[in-house]
């Protein structure tokens, strides 16, 4: 925790360096933080072109207006704030009727923006690194079907393995990232809402 | 060490959504053993984090960073020149004080003026003629041996002036101040027109021609006396016997003047040796008046009187005698004098 606080204020320093001008920062905030605003963008708005632009919008603003903004929080619950925010603008705006949906998503407090999982690129690392140490021919059989998204017929096909293989091989890849996630899994657990 | 935990196919199957009617059951049962949800739920966020992860993939971070800054720089742009508008808007607040602060000095100027406006006086000598313009910028050919007055500025209702003499007026025009010439017999009002007015105050006939636009003559001595004139036509009157007559003619002919050259069309004699006489600065008598209603036609450019001379005895029988022009005792000469008498 001592070392989360650490890093929550060098981030400070790092942004305060950005507000007198540095534009170096500013590729560091971006590179940071885009894809998993993006993401968190697309969870609401369930698109990706539109949260692409809304993030995108935000950044410009926080560019023109870098000079009076005034953060007191950390600056990811910031960030998760601000496109949380626009995100409900945007949908009110498309008069999205999902009721039960906007209710939720207005209802999301504080700490539901400070623990949101994938803008912590600690977290990010140790995922795709857990995933990386997985057996060769369970990670890929993980990665067809979770990132290429194929089913386990299709997969089975590709592999020339029987569906039961698939079944057993996605099975031990789930076991292994959960032994090796625990901890993380837990405290993303004990806030997380989504 | 425990490497992991087996989790069972069917509880992954039912996670994924791929289970079968039998798998589904086997996974609810599984999932009332105590324990088993909390590693369900970490089995749920696994799912959700690597879905997280390969939705992630797909934002371009250099693409999107590019459009950023694009749009950041044009709005840059836009906010300065709003803020350009700003000070152009600021700045043009004294430049419009400073203009009407001058537009309402030149108005006190103006009135100022109205009472240091002087009449001023051209003259012509025989044998010259001017070209001036006026205060409104009406372009004025002066004849010889004309006066012109009028004044350093137009600043009531009309642009007023006076002429005996000779001279074609370019009017400017200006709806709102009709220009108005006075003569000794009548004034002639115009708007934008081009008119040539011949008002010697000793001449037998005061001409009004009109080249184009119009006039309106008014005689002072009758209130109601008004004529309109169109263009190509010439009114003339006649002060001995105070009758008018108007007639058409080649406006050309008439205005040459004012190029230097001298036109008659059956003119009567008397007129001619009118025109000689202003035009060469001579003074020409006639000496039998039976000779002054013969009718003359020529056109002279650049002789001299001796040459015009000669040409008029060769057309009509008359004879003349010429003086020389004597030095005077102010060093000035005396005016040629020419006599004709009937030959």
């Amino acid at each position: 925790m001592q070392a989360n606080l650490n890093a929550i204020r060098k981030e400070k320093q790092l942004f305060n360096d950005f507000q007198q001008g540095s534009l170096e920062m500013f590729d560091y905030f971006f590179d940071k933080y885009y894809q998993g605003l993006c993401v968190y963008a697309c969870r609401m708005l369930k698109s990706n072109s539109e949260a692409e632009d809304l993030v995108q919008d935000f950044f410009v603003r926080l560019l023109e207006n870098r000079k009076s903004i005034r953060i007191d929080s950390s600056l990811k619950s910031y960030f998760i704030r601000s496109i949380h925010n626009r995100c409900l603008d945007y949908i009110a705006h498309q008069k999205v009727i999902n009721t039960h949906e906007t209710y939720r998503l207005r209802m999301m407090t504080e700490e539901d923006f400070q623990e949101y999982p994938l803008l912590d690129t600690e977290l990010k690392q140790q995922i795709d690194q857990a995933i990386q140490n997985l057996p060769d021919q369970i990670r890929e059989t993980f990665i067809l079907n979770r990132f290429e998204g194929l089913s386990y017929q299709e997969i089975a096909a590709k592999e020339n393995i029987s569906v039961k293989a698939v079944e057993y091989r996605i099975s031990k890849a789930l076991g292994i990232l959960r032994k090796d996630l625990g901890d993380y899994l837990l405290l993303l657990l004990l806030f997380s809402k989504f | 060490m425990e490497t992991h935990e087996h989790i069972p196919e069917f509880v992954v199957a039912y996670l994924q959504g791929e289970a079968t009617e039998g798998q589904n059951q086997k996974a609810v049962e599984w999932l009332k053993t105590p324990g088993n949800l909390k590693i369900y739920r970490q089995l749920e966020k696994i799912n959700s984090l690597s879905a997280d992860l390969k939705l992630m993939k797909k934002f371009d971070i250099q693409k999107g960073k590019q459009k950023v800054l694009r749009k950041y720089r044009s709005t840059k742009w836009i906010v300065v020149s709003q803020w350009m508008q700003r000070i152009a808007a600021l700045l043009f607040i004294p430049v419009l004080l400073t203009g009407i602060w001058y537009y309402l000095k030149q108005d006190e100027l103006r009135k100022d003026l109205a009472s240091l406006i002087v009449t001023q006086e051209i003259v012509t000598q025989p044998g010259t003629k001017t070209h001036i313009f006026l205060p409104d910028s009406t372009e004025v050919w002066l004849n010889a041996s004309t006066t012109l007055r009028f004044p350093s500025a137009f600043t009531g209702a009309e642009r007023r002036i006076s002429l005996d003499g000779e001279a074609y007026f370019k009017v400017f025009r200006n709806k709102k101040k009709p220009f108005v010439v006075n003569t000794s017999y009548f004034e002639v009002e115009a708007l934008g027109t081009a008119f040539n007015l011949s008002a010697y105050s000793g001449d037998l006939k005061i001409s009004t021609t009109l080249e184009e636009g119009k006039v309106k003559i008014a005689d002072q001595t009758v209130a109601d006396k008004i004529i309109y004139l169109a263009p190509g036509s010439q009114l003339n009157y006649y002060p001995e016997d105070q009758t008018y007559k108007a007639q058409d003619v080649r406006v050309q002919d008439v205005i040459a003047w004012k190029d230097g050259i001298l036109i008659f069309n059956e003119t009567p004699f008397y007129e001619v040796v009118a025109k000689l006489g202003r035009w060469f600065n001579a003074d020409i008598k006639i000496t039998d008046q039976s000779i002054a209603n013969y009718r003359f036609t020529g056109t002279f450019t650049s002789e001299s009187l001796d040459q015009v001379m000669e040409l008029l005895t060769l057309s009509t029988p008359i004879g003349y005698s010429n003086t020389k022009r004597k030095i005077l005792g102010n060093k000035s000469y005396s005016k040629q004098e020419i006599k004709i008498w009937k030959n």
